[in-house]
């Protein structure tokens, strides 16, 4: 008989789907509603503080065109720095001061994650603004936080939009990340899982962490598409002629203006 | 004036891919030249450069490395052909990878092994507190999956569940039933294989009664670290420890003989036991002491110094390299 | 514009002064650290990269592995999006199919893939799998738009000089290409190099087996060492393949000088 046989167990799940539905698997892990609740406070944190810093910062700038080299180069810096690193070295720096593994280093990775593609996407959205409109608006006497609240920020929305959603869906995915530096999130299945060799509780913990990124995902997208008004929206065929695309050109975060890695 | 670009464009994509193709063809014959002789992708391959030599591994923690080390230094110096290999993870994966033939050789310690190959549902363990026969009760379990072991050596490691000195002396604790009186909720902090093991995180629930909270923590001095931020208050250390010897935790006593004897004993396929390997294996077992594992990890996981260095140093003081 | 510029400048080095702070604070931290852990146990052991032996050769070692499986992957994730990019430029309908399938692909966390691949793979075969389908994105995106962007205007011009197909593919549309199709690749690499660091859960990290090895032993010498040198990787890999779309596209240069 092989190892593997000796240790299947009567009680072992057989599926991946009898994983997911037996709760007494997860006593240890802790139980998938809290985990998922971990890990979306830990996103939802993170990419707040990242908007919170990137974009009224990237707009002030792109408004006033100025660091426009830097703009650039903080997405190039934020890719060839691997998250996990940093989540790694917060890690450390945490516990050998004796914060714990949790939540500060992976909250910080996180936010340094989604600062690149915020701030960039934000400037070029601003800086790109139609100019006959930013133009009207300087005629009229707007003074120039005007313009930028008014004009430029309005018609930037889609892009920022869009951005972030980019943003905060690698945000969702990367917080498993924490689970190999001991934090917790849903990630924990899955190191979990393979430390002792159970494969359902792997893919459970993948299922869960994609589909979690994706719910996300699709729920921003929901948001954006029937919440914020329509002249705001980055929907495709807008026909209001918010930036100078091409009404049949869906809007698409370049992805060279991704920073990170999922 | 341009009625259909398509095709023309289809066939640049075309001539790209092509391109790419032979780039792949190059990059590939590349790596897979390098492939044989891969660091990384050595424990993947069954076949390699060393088909024929005795490849160990460990767990991955310090003093695996240095056992592995230590007997993988000592079978090359006897003329056996070794091939060490970095470390694997955990138990189920050492297991895994004898079982598919990945590995030969392992340093494993009896009471755990004993647990670990037979499952959960044996109403009455093997192992005890009992060296020997816990020794014996691993014979045939080793036996069904087609391994071996040499003798054990008199070296232990036992499980140990530690506190922080400090967190001790407050609470009153000394022995485990002790935790039973600490008010408030108390998380233990182990490897994550400590949460399915009835020699852990079960036989504290079952055996003590304790209902403890489990958080999965490296084995190793992130253990210490996790007692340090509170994130823990006990945790499933080794009780050759270096951070026991400082005074900075402390061992509580296991007044209800939960814990097994933890003597290392090799492990290794019955397809490449020989007499020579078995007499090489015992004569080193039996001139390692418990002291030598914590001398080992005082000097890894306090001194930084690599698993290699100590355990040559340790072969060389003991004059048993030629 | 000197004023534009002094408020960049302060932006810059406001930013710095914040940054040298946190690290003074961090550095701080770790120096109330009781004594017999600072002097075993400091943020770094310079001895480790210069007076150790055998660091070189590991970290050469390591930063092999590194490369091996970036190049694969990015190789093989090349040759798969110009595949999917032709049949994208093909046939029109495939490119909402294409791009919404990629960017699913994209969106799987890397740990997850690792994870469930490996139990179906070999370490490695699982791990060039699950990194190549993160390159698929990348540059099929890159592909279409450099395809996409070639003006009318030089197709027409093309044609006017009486160019065959062949030649206006090969004289014009495949160069004009050739920037935004390097950037995808360029972008992809980079983003491997982190990725792998990633595989170290299927016991594949390359460089980042320092991190977690140093998270492990609580030594930050060997986490600090993995990080900076996986960052150098990538900013090498970065600044090479950028020298390598200044090569392959002599033109832009011109056109920017002028």
């Amino acid at each position: 008989m092989s190892a593997a046989a000796l240790l299947a167990q009567a009680s072992d799940p057989t599926n991946l789907w009898q994983w997911l539905s037996t709760s007494e698997e997860r006593t240890v892990t802790g139980d998938i509603p809290s985990q998922v609740w971990v890990t979306l406070w830990h996103s939802v944190l993170a990419f707040v503080v990242a908007a919170a810093i990137a974009i009224p910062l990237a707009a002030f700038l792109a408004h006033a065109r100025r660091a426009e080299v830097a703009s650039t180069w903080i997405v190039n810096l934020g890719r060839v720095i691997p998250t996990v690193t940093i989540v790694g070295l917060l890690a450390l720096i945490s516990l050998r001061n004796g914060f714990g593994f949790e939540p500060w280093p992976i909250v910080i990775a996180l936010i340094l994650l989604a600062l690149p593609p915020l701030y960039a996407n934000t400037y070029t959205a601003v800086r790109d603004a139609l100019p006959e409109a930013v133009g009207a608006a300087r005629a009229m006497g707007l003074t120039e936080m005007q313009i930028l609240r008014r004009v430029e920020l309005p018609l930037a929305t889609p892009l920022i939009l869009a951005a972030s959603r980019v943003a905060l869906t690698q945000v969702v995915a990367t917080e498993a990340l924490a689970a190999l530096f001991g934090g917790s999130g849903l990630g924990r299945y899955i190191t979990f899982g393979l430390a002792n060799r159970d494969t359902f509780e792997v893919q459970a913990g993948a299922v869960l962490v994609a589909g979690l990124a994706m719910t996300v995902d699709l729920l921003f997208w929901f948001v954006t598409r029937f919440i914020v008004p329509k002249p705001l929206r980055p929907a495709p065929a807008s026909r209001h002629a918010v930036q100078r695309i091409k009404p049949t050109q869906s809007i698409t975060i370049p992805i060279n203006s991704l920073g990170g890695t999922p | 004036m341009n009625p259909n670009p398509r095709p023309r464009r289809w066939r640049a994509l075309s001539l790209l891919a092509v391109i790419g193709v032979l780039a792949l063809a190059s990059c590939s014959d590349n790596s897979s030249d390098s492939g044989g002789s891969d660091g990384g992708t050595k424990t993947t391959t069954d076949s390699g450069k060393s088909a024929d030599a005795i490849r160990i591994s460990s767990q991955d923690f310090s003093e695996q490395k240095v056992l592995a080390q230590v007997y993988g230094q000592y079978l090359e110096d006897q003329g056996i052909k070794v091939d060490i290999q970095d470390p694997i993870g955990t138990r189920d994966q050492i297991y895994d990878a004898l079982e598919s033939k990945k590995l030969d050789l392992q340093l494993d310690y009896s009471g755990s092994a004993v647990v670990f190959l037979e499952g959960e549902d044996v109403p009455e363990s093997g192992a005890s507190a009992d060296a020997q026969a816990t020794f014996d009760a691993l014979q045939p379990l080793l036996k069904d999956v087609d391994l071996e072991s040499s003798e054990q050596s008199e070296a232990a490691d036992a499980n140990a569940l530690v506190a922080l000195t400090s967190w001790a002396e407050d609470n009153g604790v000394t022995t485990i039933s002790d935790l039973a009186g600490v008010d408030g909720s108390l998380t233990l902090g182990g490897a994550a294989e400590c949460a399915e093991r009835a020699e852990c995180l079960l036989g504290y629930r079952d055996t003590y009664g304790l209902d403890l909270e489990f958080k999965a923590v490296d084995y190793g001095p992130p253990l210490v670290a996790a007692l340090e931020a509170d994130e823990i208050q006990v945790a499933q250390y080794g009780s050759t420890a270096p951070e026991i010897a400082t005074g900075k935790i402390v061992e509580l006593e296991d007044d209800k003989g939960l814990q097994d004897a933890q003597n290392v004993v090799p492990v290794f396929r019955a397809a490449v036991s020989t007499p020579e390997l078995v007499d090489a294996l015992n004569t080193l077992s039996a001139a390692i002491t418990t002291e030598d594992l914590a001398a080992w990890n005082q000097a890894t996981d306090v001194e930084k110094e690599d698993p290699v260095d100590v355990a040559t140093k340790w072969l060389q003081d003991n004059d048993l390299l030629k | 514009m000197s004023t534009r510029r002094k408020v960049t400048l302060v932006t810059l080095a406001v930013a710095l002064v914040a940054l040298v702070a946190f690290g003074i604070w961090a550095v701080g931290r770790i120096s109330e650290l009781d004594e017999a852990t600072q002097a075993t146990n400091p943020l770094f052991r310079w001895e480790y990269l210069f007076k150790r032996d055998r660091t070189p050769g590991e970290l050469w070692e390591a930063t092999r592995q590194h490369l091996e499986l970036t190049i694969v992957s990015v190789a093989i994730g090349t040759v798969l999006s110009a595949v999917l990019a032709a049949l994208i430029l093909r046939f029109h309908w495939l490119r909402g199919i294409v791009f919404t399938f990629a960017g699913f692909l994209y969106t799987i966390p890397s740990l997850a893939l690792f994870a469930v691949l490996v139990t179906y793979n070999t370490n490695w075969t699982a791990a060039v799998i699950a990194l190549t389908s993160y390159t698929l994105l990348i540059i099929t995106r890159n592909i279409v738009a450099g395809i996409d962007g070639v003006p009318q205007a030089a197709l027409d011009a093309a044609d006017g000089l009486g160019m065959s197909r062949i030649q206006r593919l090969r004289k014009v549309e495949v160069p004009l290409a050739m920037p935004v199709i390097l950037t995808g690749v360029r972008v992809a690499t980079v983003t491997i190099v982190g990725l792998v660091g990633i595989s170290v859960v299927i016991q594949l990290g390359g460089l980042a087996t320092y991190i977690f090895d140093g998270f492990k032993r609580t030594y930050s010498t060997v986490l600090v060492l993995g990080t900076v040198a996986m960052v150098l990787l990538a900013v090498s890999l970065d600044l090479l393949l950028r020298g390598v779309e200044r090569l392959a596209t002599p033109w832009a240069r011109r056109s920017a000088a002028r």
